[in-house]
Parts: structure tokens; C-alpha cells; sequence
């Protein structure tokens, strides 16, 4: 999906974003296509309403210059980084690409993802936690592929065919792990 | 020199960028049981309370849209003798008017009887028979005065005691100062409700912590759908697998901090400990099938309807769980026209479960160390306006709020309007004096209460003369 300079992205939201807005009344609709992937300041900025996930991460309103964006670290933006279908989509998407790369074995692809996502090897201790959530999580929804299924779901590309379901769920887990890690969000 | 900025820097967040969750860090650190007795997670202001508080928490039910102080808590008969007749010019020659600019000002009559209430003798209007029964538990203010005459700005107003936006909403300031007693909520919740004549919008930096840390902003509950954004685990992912996610990023940051020391990592740990509770808290909260019938139909409230009166029931079970400002806006009370009966929509929303919830905090024994406040964010005007049936502007120089629990006395009525109900002529109740004794009564000496941004030391009652009302105080 190709997409033009300077449109803007109308990011994944809940459903009643708007209801508090009048004059006139109107709908959110998200866009349903690769506008979706666009960077943060691509998305739509609803002045009196932010979208949830710009405002947990401290998006001024723009209703007035902001000499200095504060910058926060709270419960809210844990819950976006950790549940927003925006990046739960993310993590599969990382997974999948960690999934189509030739390797050894796990402990080989974990190393890769953590390349990918930190420019860094992981440690041996870092491996095997990661190892871990994968162990975990395959037997969880090998047991329960239906879940698996709902899981990858999630976000607006259809999960790729190529890929065992459970397989490419457990992966999508470890990519949200790594994807949470302070390393991860912040360099600061 | 590096080491110096980094040292200085990390001195700087670790007092301030420990406090949403270092209860919940506790927690993590494998102390569970402390969170049964509401340890909570503190402010960040230094010497508080400044004296022996008589109020713990706030409940503030904001009339969003102005209710007409005319039709409520303030007859005027002078007013019923000049319906129709020009509003004398001395009263509004050289004031703001809203809608109303540029046409004849006429008297508008108050379109609903008034009696005495309780042993108190409070006058309160036929709109409102359960505020009626209510009558000793109010102290009703008829003499307050606000600065701005729009919706927007006149919520800015009411909520951060300035009319430029980016300042700190009240429930932020109060967090700042005095932490909250929840600790796997947030300790600023807002609900909202919708019914009566057209809904004005509210914007999300009405419980914005302008310069304060963004820890404070207050979060909104959604009483329909998902209560909080993101607060589900994605589709197809138990709270099992969920904790245990959490559990290793818990882990990989906390190895990580080991040979960094930063606190802002800390910071992380907790907020996702905290995040994680939230997961199970706040459904925990908004689920009330544990709630009795009789509860229920006090309040008159439908689970999950998103209803005031669901709110009014979600307000007492937040402040059970130690919240310390919970805010409800009723958006419907903007009546320019087709008072009588947007004013029967609109109390007939909210008047009983207003009742039930002072009911259910007093037989709770929560009235005491609970303050509720009611009112818009102005009143409306004795002269008429005719949108669709005759309805009242905007006002600013005299409108009606009421207060009770923590230190109000009950029963009583304060301050007066003039014979038509437009100015505030005795004992006038400024917004920042509202602020003032609201401060006080959470143990706050409002003068000492600042935080420096850009050079000052800002304050929630600002620098122009505010009181607390010590009138109204037990």
C-alpha cells in the first residue's frame, strides 16, 4: 500500500472517542489502511480531545506554544505501550519479520529481535528470560490456539499464512516484551 | 562536568519522579498486604497537610452548561413582578453579556415555585423535591461570582482559578499537595454524563496538570464500553500470560538499572506494576453487580448506562478506594431556551442521585471527611432569552453552588443576590475563594501552596485576594 506525502493518519482508537465533542457532532473513524503505520506526527490532532495514546505520552494540545513538552512515565502510558492495538500490531509485525529470518535456533532469533530493536546482543540472562516468555506462551496457546487466532487479529493486516498461528503468537509476545523494556521506549 | 549534570539530574527525578508508584513498587518487592490498608502513593509538596485537615477527598459535581441559580436555590419575587418589563439599565449598563448583546433585556419571571425546606428553612425550588429533603445536609452559597462568561474559559476558570489554559486543574494541585490515598487507582478521576439541552463539549484539559508532573492530570473513567483506554488485555491474552509479560519486563528493566541507577526506571517498574493493577482494579471498580438493590435503586442507577446516577454510585465506591478528587460533569444545563423543560430533564437526572449519594456517604460515615461540591460553571441571567421557548444566557456577577461534608456547616445558606438575582451584593463568594476554603478544608493554607514554573511561584488561588469562607466552616 502506497500512500501520498502529508496525509494524516486517524490512529486505532476505542470506540466513543468523540462523544464528548459537539458543534457539530461527529464519528471517529479510524483509517484502515498503511496511513495506520505513519509516524506520531502524522496523526490527527484533535485539539480539545487528544487521542489517548498522544496524550499519554504528553502531546501538548496545541492550543498554545510549548516552549518544553514535559515528559512523562505513568501507569497511562504503560497501558498504551502495553495494550494499544497500534503496538500490540507492532510486536507482530516485528515478530513476523524476526520469524522469516534464517537462524539457528531461538536462542539465536531472541538475539536477532534484540538486535533489531536495540542495536545490542542480549545477555545470556536477558536470552533466557525471553526464552522463557516464548516456552511459556507456545504451550499457552498451543492449548488454546483459538486464542491464538484472536490475538493476531488485532490491528489491520491479516496475520501471514506462512506462519503457524501459535508459533507467530508466542513470538508476538516476546516482541512485546522487548518492545516495553525502558531500553526500548526511552534513551534517555 | 557530565557527571556532575547527571548526578544533579538524578538527584532532581529521584525526588520527584518517585511518587506515582512507590506503593505499588512496594508491592513488587513482594509486600501484596500493605495494599489492603490504602497505603497510597504521596504528594510531592513538602510540609503538608499545613494544618489538621477536616476533608480527606473531594467530590465535585460539576452542572456543566450553567444552571440557572433562578430555578434552583434563588427566588426572586422582585423578578416575578417585572416579567416582561425592561431589566433596569442600572443593573446591566457596561457589563459582559453573552448572547444576549445588542437586544432588549427583558425581565424573565423564575418559571417554578420556591418553598422552605428542613428546620433549616432553606428555599429550594419544585425542580429539585430530593434536594429538598436534603435541605440540613447543604449549605447553600448564593453569592458567587466567576470571571468568564463562556463555557470554555469559565470551566478554566472554575478549574484552575485562571481563564489561559495550560494551568493545573484542582484535583491535580490537591494530588500534587497530598498524594492520594488509592493505590491501584489513579487518584484524579473524572466521569462524565450527557442529558438536556445541547451538550456543550468539554475539553481533557479541564483535568490537565498544566505545570505540574503529568502524573497528577486526572483520568478519565468511562462508564460505558472500556472504563479506561487500553485497560484490557489484547483479545486472546490471559491475565496469566499478561502478569508474566510484565513480570520479565519488570525484571529485564530492573537488571538494567542495577549498574544505571536511574530512577526514572524505577519509575517504569512501577508504573507498569501499577498498570497492571489498574487491569483488574478498575473493571473491579466499575463492575457494581456487588452492589445491593436497595443501592441501586437509591441512586436510580442502571449498570453500565453512563448515566449520572451511575456515576453518583461510581463516585462513593472511588472515594471507598481512597481516590482524593473525583470529578463528575452532568453536560446539559446550558439553557437559552426551553428552560422548563431542559430543567425537568436535567433534574430529573441528577437531583435524586445527588440525594443518594449524600445518603449513602453519611450512612457510610463518609459524609463527615467527604466535601461535595455542586454547581455549574456560572448561572444564567434574569432576563429572558428566547431559543425555542423562554430560557436564560449566560451570567457571571451572581450565581448559586452549594456544599456539604468535611467541615460545611449544614443547613445553612450564605450571601445573597441582589432584589433580581443579577449581582452578588452580600458576602461574596469569589471562584479563588471557593478554591481557598476548599484548600483549607484538605489541611492547605492556600497562600503556601505553590509550585515555581517560569519564574513564579504559582498557585491554584493566584495573587489577586482570596479567602476562606470561615462562615461556612463547622
Amino acid at each position: 500500500m502506497s500512500i501520498g506525502k502529508g496525509f494524516e493518519c486517524k490512529a486505532l482508537s476505542t470506540a466513543g472517542y468523540y462523544q464528548h465533542l459537539n458543534f457539530p457532532k461527529r464519528k471517529y473513524e479510524s483509517h484502515a489502511d498503511a496511513r495506520q503505520w505513519r509516524r506520531g506526527v502524522y496523526v490527527h490532532w484533535q485539539r480539545q480531545f487528544l487521542h489517548p495514546m498522544l496524550k499519554a505520552f504528553d502531546a501538548p494540545s496545541r492550543e498554545e506554544c510549548t516552549a518544553e513538552r514535559p515528559r512523562s512515565n505513568t501507569p497511562l502510558a504503560a497501558l498504551a505501550l502495553l495494550n494499544d492495538p497500534t503496538f500490540v500490531e507492532a510486536a507482530r509485525a516485528l515478530a513476523n519479520r524476526s520469524l522469516n529470518t534464517v537462524v539457528a535456533d531461538d536462542r539465536s532469533r531472541v538475539n536477532a529481535l534484540f538486535q533489531q530493536v536495540l542495536s545490542r546482543d542480549a545477555a545470556s540472562f536477558e536470552q533466557d528470560l525471553l526464552l522463557e516468555v516464548l516456552r511459556e506462551n507456545r504451550s499457552a496457546f498451543e492449548e488454546d490456539p483459538e486464542s491464538a487466532k484472536k490475538f493476531l487479529s488485532i490491528g489491520i493486516v491479516p496475520p501471514s499464512d506462512m506462519i503457524a498461528t501459535t508459533e507467530l503468537a508466542a513470538w508476538t509476545m516476546v516482541a512485546r516484551v522487548v518492545l516495553n523494556m525502558d531500553e526500548a521506549i526511552t534513551r534517555n | 562536568m557530565m557527571m556532575n549534570y547527571l548526578q544533579q539530574r538524578r538527584t532532581f527525578l529521584s525526588q520527584s519522579g518517585l511518587g506515582i508508584g512507590s506503593a505499588a513498587l512496594l508491592s513488587l518487592l513482594g509486600k501484596e498486604s500493605l495494599a489492603a490498608n490504602l497505603v497510597g502513593v504521596p504528594g510531592d509538596a513538602a510540609g503538608l497537610p499545613h494544618h489538621a485537615p477536616k476533608a480527606k477527598r473531594v467530590i465535585f459535581l460539576c452542572m456543566a452548561g450553567g444552571p440557572s441559580h433562578l430555578e434552583t436555590f434563588d427566588f426572586k419575587p422582585e423578578l416575578e413582578r417585572l416579567d416582561g418589563q425592561p431589566m433596569p439599565e442600572s443593573f446591566t449598563k457596561g457589563q459582559p453579556i453573552a448572547q444576549l448583546q445588542g437586544q432588549e433585556l427583558k425581565c424573565l419571571k423564575p418559571l417554578t415555585r420556591f418553598q422552605k425546606y428542613g428546620q433549616s428553612g432553606q428555599e429550594i425550588s419544585d425542580f429539585l423535591p430530593w434536594h429538598a429533603k436534603m435541605a440540613d445536609d447543604i449549605c447553600i452559597v448564593r453569592s458567587m461570582v466567576t470571571e468568564q462568561i463562556n463555557h470554555d474559559p469559565a470551566h478554566t476558570f472554575m478549574n484552575t482559578g485562571s481563564a489561559i489554559s495550560g494551568r493545573p486543574s484542582m484535583g491535580s494541585w490537591i494530588n500534587y499537595g497530598l498524594g492520594s490515598a488509592a493505590d491501584n487507582l489513579p487518584g484524579f478521576v473524572v466521569l462524565t454524563s450527557v442529558g438536556g439541552r445541547n451538550p456543550q463539549p468539554i475539553a481533557s484539559r479541564q483535568w490537565g496538570s498544566g505545570f505540574l508532573p503529568s502524573r497528577y492530570q486526572g483520568v478519565e473513567f468511562s462508564s460505558s464500553g472500556d472504563p479506561v483506554h487500553y485497560v484490557r488485555n489484547p483479545a486472546g491474552v490471559s491475565t496469566r500470560q499478561q502478569r508474566r509479560m510484565i513480570d520479565t519486563i519488570g525484571r529485564l528493566n530492573k537488571a538494567r538499572n542495577e549498574h544505571l541507577a536511574d530512577p526514572e526506571i524505577d519509575t517504569r517498574i512501577a508504573a507498569y506494576e501499577m498498570a497492571f493493577r489498574m487491569q483488574a482494579s478498575v473493571p473491579e471498580l466499575m463492575d457494581v453487580s456487588d452492589e445491593p438493590q436497595h443501592v441501586l435503586d437509591l441512586y436510580g442507577a442502571s449498570p453500565g448506562d453512563g448515566s449520572f446516577a451511575s456515576n453518583c454510585l461510581l463516585a462513593r465506591r472511588l472515594a471507598e478506594r481512597g481516590v482524593r478528587f473525583i470529578h463528575l460533569y452532568h453536560r446539559g444545563w446550558d439553557h437559552h431556551g426551553g428552560l422548563e423543560k431542559y430543567m425537568d430533564i436535567c433534574c430529573g437526572l441528577t437531583d435524586r442521585p445527588t440525594y443518594a449519594l449524600i445518603q449513602d456517604l453519611k450512612q457510610r460515615g463518609m459524609l463527615d471527611d467527604t466535601l461535595i461540591v455542586w454547581g455549574g460553571e456560572f448561572g444564567r441571567t434574569p432576563m429572558f432569552q428566547g431559543k425555542g421557548g423562554a430560557g436564560r444566557d449566560h451570567h457571571i456577577k451572581g450565581f448559586s453552588m452549594w456544599m456539604a461534608g468535611g467541615g460545611i456547616r449544614p443547613g445553612m445558606t450564605y450571601g445573597a443576590t441582589d432584589e433580581l438575582g443579577y449581582h452578588s451584593v452580600e458576602n461574596v463568594v469569589h471562584v479563588r475563594d471557593l478554591h481557598g476554603t476548599m484548600l483549607h478544608l484538605l489541611g492547605i493554607d492556600h497562600h503556601r501552596f505553590s509550585f515555581k514554573f517560569q519564574g513564579l511561584d504559582m498557585r491554584l488561588t493566584g495573587v489577586e485576594p482570596a479567602r476562606v469562607v470561615r462562615d461556612v466552616l463547622t
